[in-house]
């Protein structure tokens, strides 16, 4: 290895570098704040806090700086990583989500009841290293590795309760079924080797051209992709691989739960769109008629089953297991008929995927708000009276729920319109009704928690929740969420333009 | 004709393997002797009996085996890159070093880690 690949190997990778090193960091404060009793514990946890924040901040700077130098897509580490656009506003991304989801944690890590170390930063930094991995993987051996470091990060934060039996059953379900998924990706890159002899996405198109013989795409390759669909699928829970899901983020604390929703989600989409339009786009037209039925399916299953749940969190679980059959729409809609298909495709996915981040960050930070410390079950009843006794938070919350079901001028509204748009834009006309007849559906159960608010009274008359003083950073990030979600809803063109850069200069 | 013929060893291994499994179970169950007691009837798993920890272990999984086991898996690999690395030191030279020791110095800290967490106190 020359010099130059090797400053421009550090300089490409310096994100990944730096949350590795803060992680490692953090897991010596930790050990090393063992033997003290008591007060140890929250000094370390606030050490860790900061570093975390420090070295997020830190990586959504350099994604930056990245987004603005890259002139062109390059490969890296023998074709091993991409390093373009599409990589670097991925890391952007991943930062932000990051410092977020430390905000909403706050309030759980630095209760005095609470039994969480600081190990959940590390781990939050380590989950960046696996989706930074995915974003930038060339190979599919590098997209795997990210795959299971982020996966097994998740698992973790998922169990990090380890003295609740819940939190560590829902782990556990979590943690067989991504096992699977991990299966059905090396079983599918398997036969993609087979049938293209190469595991660069780069190369596939390529490669498949030259060594297929005879009419079609050839069956080791369409067995493969459809292995490798599923195995993400899994880990995007669409139905029928959800099966983990509510009970994971039922399981998980608040925090985790929104890191599961929007986090993991958002790693998983940039790496199907890119194994999409990158890879496979030459025989997407084969797949695209068994994801338009997982894409319906999922959407309908989970809304119905929305509708029956009284538990926040699980009701919030089968929504994001709808919102995944919304972005599905866009990854089909990537192999469309008209020009541009992938540009759009690729930079609604993003800003639908920034859109839902900052919704469900909003949410989850009201949830975060909601008796701290306490570690109890959320259900509607809970929220009964709340609307003019908590202004602020009333009115966000249901202005986050609200655009979670697609209000207009929220962003939620705006992303789903991309989305539906390029869909009938695609010829894909049922799949565009039948998805907004279960945005209609998803109104219903949206309504409910605003009702319980605003318009029930509690039985006792007292609310069913205590607020505390814990909630200050969740409070921040409620309000700061909140006026994205608007300014999104309003002006979405520079998200989408950013976006429509990143994918047109990498793909 | 040549190609199908260098297939029969690989068909050969496949039936032999298929075949030693109940070759060895059907052995068992003929030649041994059988002098079942409780003890020997119960699940075992890892070097442990469940009843003999039912009452302090009912819900938890006795979990050091396994913690230790890891450790050793993490070293065991750590040797698995050291050796090939000793064999062509000098090819790699002090670039190679470097690398290494970076290597080793993640899996130490790694180790601190553990021992800090105290994996190692056998009460």
């Amino acid at each position: 290895m020359s010099k130059e690949e090797l400053i421009i190997g550090l300089y490409s990778l310096a994100p990944l570098i730096i949350a590795g090193i803060t992680a490692a960091i953090i897991l010596v404060i930790s050990a090393a704040g063992e033997s003290r009793a008591g007060s140890g514990r929250l000094r370390a946890v606030n050490a860790a806090e900061k570093l975390s924040y420090l070295a997020f901040t830190a990586m959504a700077f350099i994604s930056a700086v990245h987004f603005i130098k890259i002139k062109g897509p390059l490969t890296l580490f023998h074709n091993a990583v991409f390093f373009d656009h599409y990589s670097a506003a991925a890391g952007f991304i991943f930062s932000v989500m990051g410092i977020f989801t430390i905000f909403i944690a706050a309030s759980e890590m630095k209760s005095e009841s609470s039994r969480f170390q600081p190990e959940y930063y590390a781990l939050l930094l380590s989950a960046a290293i696996g989706s930074l991995i995915m974003a930038m993987a060339n190979d599919l051996l590098a997209a795997i590795v990210g795959i299971e470091i982020l996966s097994f990060s998740t698992y973790i934060l998922c169990a990090l309760d380890n003295k609740n039996k819940r939190a560590v059953e829902g782990a556990f379900k979590y943690f067989l079924t991504g096992a699977a998924a991990g299966a059905l990706f090396l079983f599918g890159l398997a036969h993609i080797y087979g049938g293209a002899q190469t595991t660069f996405i780069s190369e596939i198109p390529s490669m498949a051209a030259v060594n297929v013989q005879g009419p079609g795409p050839g069956a080791p390759l369409l067995i493969g992709l459809v292995f490798i669909t599923a195995a993400l699928l899994f880990k995007a829970a669409a139905v029928p691989f959800h099966s983990w899901a509510p009970d994971a983020y039922d399981a998980a604390t608040v925090s985790v739960a929104a890191f599961m929703t929007y986090f993991v989600k958002a790693a998983v989409f940039i790496l199907i769109f890119r194994i999409f339009a990158a890879a496979f786009i030459f025989m997407a037209s084969s797949i695209t008629g068994v994801l338009s039925v997982i894409a319906v399916i999922t959407m309908t299953l989970a809304n119905i089953a929305a509708l029956y749940q009284n538990n926040l969190k699980r009701m919030l679980a089968y929504s994001s297991i709808s919102h995944t059959a919304y972005m599905l729409i866009a990854v089909i809609c990537s192999a469309g008929v008209y020009k541009n298909a992938v540009a759009d495709c690729g930079a609604y996915i993003i800003f639908y995927l920034v859109s839902y981040f900052f919704i469900n960050a909003a949410i989850f930070s009201a949830l975060a708000m909601l008796s701290p410390g306490e570690n109890r079950v959320h259900t509607i009843e809970d929220l009964k009276g709340l609307g003019f006794k908590k202004p602020f938070f009333s009115a966000s919350f249901s202005l986050a729920l609200l655009a979670l079901a697609g209000i207009p001028a929220t962003s939620g509204f705006i992303a789903k319109f991309f989305i539906f748009y390029n869909a009938f834009l695609s010829n894909h006309h049922a799949l565009v009704l039948l998805a907004v007849i279960n945005s209609l559906i998803a109104f219903y159960y949206y309504i409910k928690i605003i009702m319980a608010m605003y318009m029930q009274k509690p039985e006792s008359g007292e609310t069913a929740v205590s607020f505390g003083n814990a909630g200050r950073e969740s409070a921040i990030c409620l309000a700061v969420s909140s006026a994205l979600i608007i300014i999104l809803g309003v002006y979405p063109e520079v998200i989408v333009k950013l976006a429509k850069l990143a994918v047109i200069s990498s793909f | 004709m040549q190609s199908t013929i260098s297939y029969i060893p690989l068909l050969m291994t496949m039936v032999f393997a298929c075949a030693v499994p109940f070759i060895l179970i059907a052995a068992d169950y003929l030649l041994g002797p059988k002098r079942p007691d409780a003890r020997k009837q119960t699940t075992y798993e890892c070097g442990f009996t469940f009843e003999e920890y039912e009452d302090t272990y009912s819900d938890r999984l006795y979990v050091r085996f396994i913690t230790v086991a890891m450790l050793f898996i993490l070293f065991d690999v750590e040797a698995i890159f050291l050796f090939p690395w000793a064999v062509s030191f000098k090819e790699f030279g002090l670039e190679g070093f470097i690398e290494m020791l970076f290597f080793a110095a993640v899996l130490l800290l790694g180790l601190y880690y553990a021992a800090k967490k105290g994996v190692f106190e056998w009460d």
